[in-house]
């Protein structure tokens, strides 16, 4: 895809996500159409008469909305906290999965659900353990400031495994009867059953990262420069740069409370993102969160529908994802011998 | 504007990096920056920039102490044109440049209008208006450097630091960014530039300041430094340095004995 200065990259992907959106709420085991979908949807709004089942309303109001916002909320915020993590570290094949921010964040909800503490603390849990894994892998890579690329991957790869040894543990001591099943169904990546309680989970931390980022996009760019080019510039590297590690982690931890692990999307997304808008940020943020939500809207759209029982999302993510990777990989190898 | 250093001192530890180190940048003035690998070079860049702290003494901007500044004040006043840079991503020339204005504006501000049309005319002024739309990792490295010192002239600031500007560009690149840079300082911008290339010194400065193991050891005029004592010694090799006069110019040539 070859990106050109008057192509209208954000509204294409508001429009895109509204496609797919509307899309989704129409597929499932019970079809509704699109016509009496707006029907449905509208009649909250407007005084309309009833021409569709009570059955068709709930299906739309109490099992698929709550559902397409949750997966929406998931794909946005992934897809944000991986642009946030590419920019702050410079580095393009970073995202909360490789820095080890999704495994620290599993590891602190799994901890959590063996504690049986209240139900608040899972997410609190995930945010403490994904922070304490960004920050343990950005300690390790400065470390080796020959290369940070290699640093960080590598301190990701480590930390990241250490945390899923942390949960393996977990699940070893957990009550084989009660806690075992829901830390094991949580940790595999799923949003089924999703209801307005996993909304309310998501959407706050959703909104307080999101709008200082918006609000700092275009100063972002300035972070991706060389560390010393940036602060002659006068930005104040380290208040930016401690704000969006927080943002990014609140994000990603927020979506492993509700959906455990959901990998790739925060790789993938920004990638495809900076292929058709370019990297300035400005652009670069509102549409990575519009097309990290029509991302994962239909790919958990897929998910519920192709087979009889329900594929976990994150199975999904990661057939598309990972192959995607070693395509970046490969074209990055072929630019660094040109 | 004026740029002092006085008395600064700094160490990592207990390494001592520079010691005792005075040095004046008079307003329209280009200064060379001499001294081997390892001579604190970098350190003074560093200190003069704020990015460091020295242990001891001052730095003034026009008779202001920069440690009273906030780094948007200093920025607006000294503009830092790295080496080489290495941007990931592939921004536009234009965008590069505009990122220059980011000392003027406050920490949610965008850039406006305004500062776009400034940093499309600091690329006219350099002619680089024909790459604006280029990716910047695309450019030469001459292109690149040319590209930088326009973020700086975008910012504003009245000094110029550039740290071995010409140190990977071939032979007409740094001709050119010279060329540039000497322009710049007759239309009244204060330069400071670090080099490995006594010739550029003799021949582009008008002040020279040479730094010898981590202390000041000359500031003064090139001319001052035609009977070679003072490169001898600062590069252990004998030199033979030479004033050649074509009538129109002078040229000055300094090659091993």
């Amino acid at each position: 895809m070859r990106r050109s200065e008057n192509f209208p990259a954000l509204p294409f992907m508001i429009i895109l996500y509204i496609l797919v959106f509307i899309l989704s709420f129409s597929i499932g085991r019970f079809p509704v159409g699109p016509v009496e979908l707006i029907k449905i949807l509208l009649s909250r709004i407007f005084p309309l008469t009833p021409d569709w089942t009570a059955q068709a309303e709930s299906v739309v109001f109490n099992i698929r909305l709550p559902r397409i916002i949750v997966s929406s909320l998931i794909g946005a915020g992934l897809s944000l906290s991986g642009l946030i993590f590419q920019i702050i570290f410079r580095n393009p094949m970073v995202s909360p999965d490789v820095l080890g921010t999704s495994t620290g964040a599993g590891f602190g909800a799994s901890l959590a659900l063996l504690l049986v503490l209240p139900s608040f603390s899972v997410p609190l849990f995930a945010f403490i353990m994904g922070i304490a894994a960004v920050l343990l892998v950005w300690k390790i890579a400065s470390k080796v400031p020959s290369n940070q690329v290699l640093g960080l991957i590598l301190g990701g790869i480590m930390i990241s495994s250490l945390f899923q040894s942390g949960t393996s543990f977990i699940k070893l001591v957990a009550d084989p009867e009660d806690e075992l099943p829901s830390i094991t169904y949580f940790l595999m990546g799923s949003i089924a059953g999703a209801g307005m309680d996993e909304v309310k989970i998501i959407i706050i931390p959703m909104i307080v990262s999101i709008v200082p980022i918006l609000l700092l996009s275009w100063r972002m760019n300035l972070l991706s420069l060389p560390e010393e080019e940036a602060r002659s510039l006068g930005v104040n590297t380290k208040a930016i740069r401690a704000i969006a590690v927080a943002a990014a982690t609140l994000m990603t931890a927020s979506t492993v409370a509700v959906a455990g692990v959901v990998g790739w999307v925060g790789l993938v997304i920004p990638h495809i993102t900076r292929m058709i808008v370019g990297p300035d940020a400005r652009k670069a943020i509102p549409s990575s969160l519009f097309l990290g939500a029509a991302f994962l809207t239909a790919v958990d759209t897929v998910s519920r529908s192709v087979t009889y029982s329900e594929i976990p999302i994150g199975i999904l993510t990661s057939f598309i994802g990972a192959p995607f990777f070693l395509y970046l990989i490969m074209k990055e190898g072929k630019k660094n011998e040109a | 504007m004026k740029l002092e250093a006085e008395r600064i001192s700094f160490s990592y530890g207990e390494m001592k990096v520079l010691d005792d180190v005075s040095i004046t940048l008079p307003e329209g003035s280009m200064t060379a920056l001499l001294g081997r690998n390892g001579s604190g070079k970098t350190t003074l860049l560093r200190l003069l920039l704020g990015f460091l702290k020295p242990k001891n003494g001052t730095i003034r901007i026009d008779g202001k102490d920069t440690g009273d500044m906030t780094d948007r004040e200093r920025a607006m006043a000294i503009a830092y044109i790295p080496q080489s840079t290495s941007i990931i991503y592939s921004y536009t020339v234009l965008d590069t440049v505009i990122m220059g204005r980011a000392p003027a504006l406050s920490l949610f501000q965008r850039p406006s209008e305004a500062d776009r049309a400034k940093a499309e005319e600091t690329l006219k002024s350099l002619g680089l208006w024909e790459l604006r739309k280029r990716s910047v990792n695309a450019l030469s490295g001459g292109e690149r450097q040319l590209v930088l010192i326009a973020r700086a002239l975008t910012q504003e600031a009245g000094i110029l630091l550039l740290d071995e500007p010409t140190s990977s560009l071939d032979y007409s690149n740094q001709l050119l960014v010279m060329a540039t840079a000497e322009k710049l300082r007759k239309a009244g911008y204060t330069i400071l530039f670090s080099t490995h290339n006594p010739e550029q010194a003799l021949m582009n400065a008008t002040d020279v300041v040479v730094l010898s193991s981590h202390k000041l050891a000359f500031s003064g005029k090139p001319e001052e430094l035609l009977d070679g004592k003072v490169l001898e010694n600062l590069y252990s090799t004998q030199l033979h340095i030479e004033k050649i006069d074509t009538g129109l110019n002078h040229r000055i040539v300094c090659v091993p004995r």
